[in-house]
């Protein structure tokens, strides 16, 4: 189920799940074929996984903190791992380079699985909904620290281990992780800016998801059927128009992301669909 | 007095904070305390922006001053989004100016502040919810007769949302363990917890019941069931906390039958008891 390009992430990789038993049993323990072993399956209630958390919490830290959000250990205990689960994986300390070891506070003779990709989804009062408010990995600060493609796997593997029918999450903008969400089709903007987060320029997604589209992300082919055609490039710097953009959701006009962003010089494009009126009368 | 007659529900008035998609969902009258359609607070609009920002002020004077403010991005993407808020608050109008000072009232703002909020998250069984905030601004402001109103805004939220398995994860030395044993004896899932960012944090359980509702959102003549502990553990007792969160871990079961005591001017103990 996994495709040729991703093969080598099987190979060098080890998927692991941090889970209380209550989710564990909704979870999908082999995802896209690929086992989680046993002892990668961590509940976070037991005092001895607390050095395996420490990881965890290291990665967040090296990726979220330079952006001023690092996940407080009580938030990711009440909010992540009480009512959801944390799905990622881990490479072996001894396959690590030193200068990745040092990077995770790792001392030099440890030998067992450093987490290096972390998915966090929740669920949501709306059934069979969930939500994902962390997908990174280290390779985003530390280029080459990780195999490549490893927040792509992670992603591909994480939609097929939570039961999810409609995914739901945040993203900033200017976030490289939009390149990865957007291989699951059209994606619909629920807010395009949104002052109620620490970051205004921060989008909200749905997508409702199938198998064939949780499994287009591993797939070397290209999701069937297509995404529909772009009616708009939206500059994401641009604040006036993120706001429009807003104030259009809020009146119930209906917009959706349909491709990847592009960069040309200083500018962030990314090509937006209006539904409904084939784009007429929107940023004229 | 019955809950729906509390005292404090002639000076405040109950919001909510939710999405469209999860209104619906919500008892937005629990025990038949109506919420007025204004004070229902879409995070994903513009226009909510103001009051989101007093409820970030609210929880900045409750829990700043113990190291866990709630970041902004964790309002949103992990209570506004998957879960709700539930709570209850006065028109600015007819707050006093100390009341203003201390939640940060900006000077030209005209709507309900909030006084105290209680915030949840669905979890994957249904109907089970986790508990992630309660906050009551009445110890901040104990001239103005919210006494009680934690544990009211507790009852009428869960009530809310529907909850009928509540998680919980408090701090042993935290005085919100007298409001949450108010509700039943609570079921001990950890005693120490290192994946938080207190260790000394434990983790609990129970089955919400009516009658443990009204109790502990103050109605008289409503008793949930008291058993008798079977050991004390002082709050700040480290090693004690830690034994027991080994005997949990090696299948033994616990729970906290009651309000934590006295402890002689030195703080209070907590019942435990064997959960046979």
């Amino acid at each position: 189920m996994v495709s040729v390009s991703f093969s080598p992430l099987v190979q060098r990789t080890k998927p692991y799940l941090v889970a209380t038993d209550m989710v564990l049993s909704k979870l999908n323990l082999s995802p896209a074929g690929v086992d989680i072993s046993d002892e990668l399956v961590i509940n976070p209630q037991v005092k001895g996984n607390a050095p395996f958390l420490k990881m965890l919490r290291r990665l967040d830290e090296l990726t979220f903190a330079p952006l001023g959000m690092p996940m407080p250990d009580w938030v990711f205990y009440d909010c992540a791992v009480m009512p959801g689960a944390v799905f990622g994986v881990c490479v072996d300390a001894k396959d690590l380079e030193p200068w990745v070891k040092a990077v995770m506070n790792i001392e030099a003779d440890y030998e067992g699985p450093v987490p290096v990709s972390m998915f966090i989804a929740i669920p949501m009062l709306e059934e069979h909904s969930w939500f994902v408010y962390t997908l990174c990995d280290i390779n985003m600060v530390a280029p080459g620290a990780a195999p490549s493609g490893v927040l792509q796997f992670t992603m591909g593997l994480g939609l097929q281990v939570f039961p999810l029918q409609r995914l739901y999450g945040t993203l900033q903008w200017r976030s490289t992780t939009v390149r990865d969400i957007v291989r699951l089709g059209a994606i619909e903007l629920v807010t395009a800016y949104t002052p109620a987060h620490s970051y205004r320029r921060t989008f909200t997604y749905r997508v409702d998801l199938d198998q064939n589209k949780s499994l287009s992300v591993l797939s070397d082919e290209p999701l069937e059927g297509g995404v529909p055609v772009a009616t708009h490039l939206l500059d994401v710097d641009n604040e006036e128009l993120l706001l429009r953009l807003q104030k259009e959701l809020e009146e119930n006009i209906r917009w959706e992301i349909v491709g990847a962003p592009f960069r040309k010089g200083a500018y962030t494009q990314i090509p937006l669909r209006r539904l409904g009126k084939g784009g007429e009368g929107a940023w004229t | 007095m019955k809950l729906e007659n509390h005292p404090i529900l002639e000076h405040v008035e109950p919001y909510i904070v939710s999405t469209p998609f999860h209104r619906p969902a919500l008892d937005e009258a629990p025990f038949g305390i109506e919420m007025p359609e204004s004070n229902w607070f879409n995070p994903l609009a513009l226009g909510s922006e103001a009051f989101l920002l007093l409820l970030q002020n609210l929880d900045a004077r409750t829990f700043g001053p113990e190291g866990m403010p709630m970041p902004r991005w964790v309002f949103f993407d992990c209570s506004e989004m998957p879960g709700a808020i539930y709570g209850l608050g006065r028109q600015a109008s007819s707050l006093s100016p100390e009341a203003k000072e201390v939640l940060a009232v900006p000077a030209d703002y005209t709507g309900l502040v909030p006084l105290s909020m209680y915030i949840a998250i669905p979890m994957s069984e249904p109907g089970a919810w986790f508990g992630h905030n309660l906050c009551s601004i009445s110890p901040m402001l104990p001239h103005e007769g919210l006494k009680g109103l934690g544990s009211l805004t507790k009852s009428l939220a869960l009530k809310c949302f529907g909850v009928k398995e509540f998680y919980g994860a408090t701090q042993w030395d935290s005085s919100a363990l007298f409001i949450h044993s108010k509700f039943g004896a609570l079921h001990l899932q950890t005693a120490y917890t290192p994946a938080h960012s207190e260790v000394f944090t434990l983790t609990y359980h129970f089955t919400v019941t009516e009658r443990g509702l009204r109790c502990a959102g103050g109605e008289k003549g409503q008793e949930v069931e008291r058993l008798d502990a079977d050991f004390y553990i002082h709050r700040n007792d480290e090693d004690a906390i830690i034994q027991l969160q080994e005997r949990i871990e090696a299948g033994e079961r616990f729970v906290i039958p009651a309000r934590p005591i006295p402890a002689g001017g030195e703080g209070f103990n907590v019942p435990v008891r064997s959960d046979r």
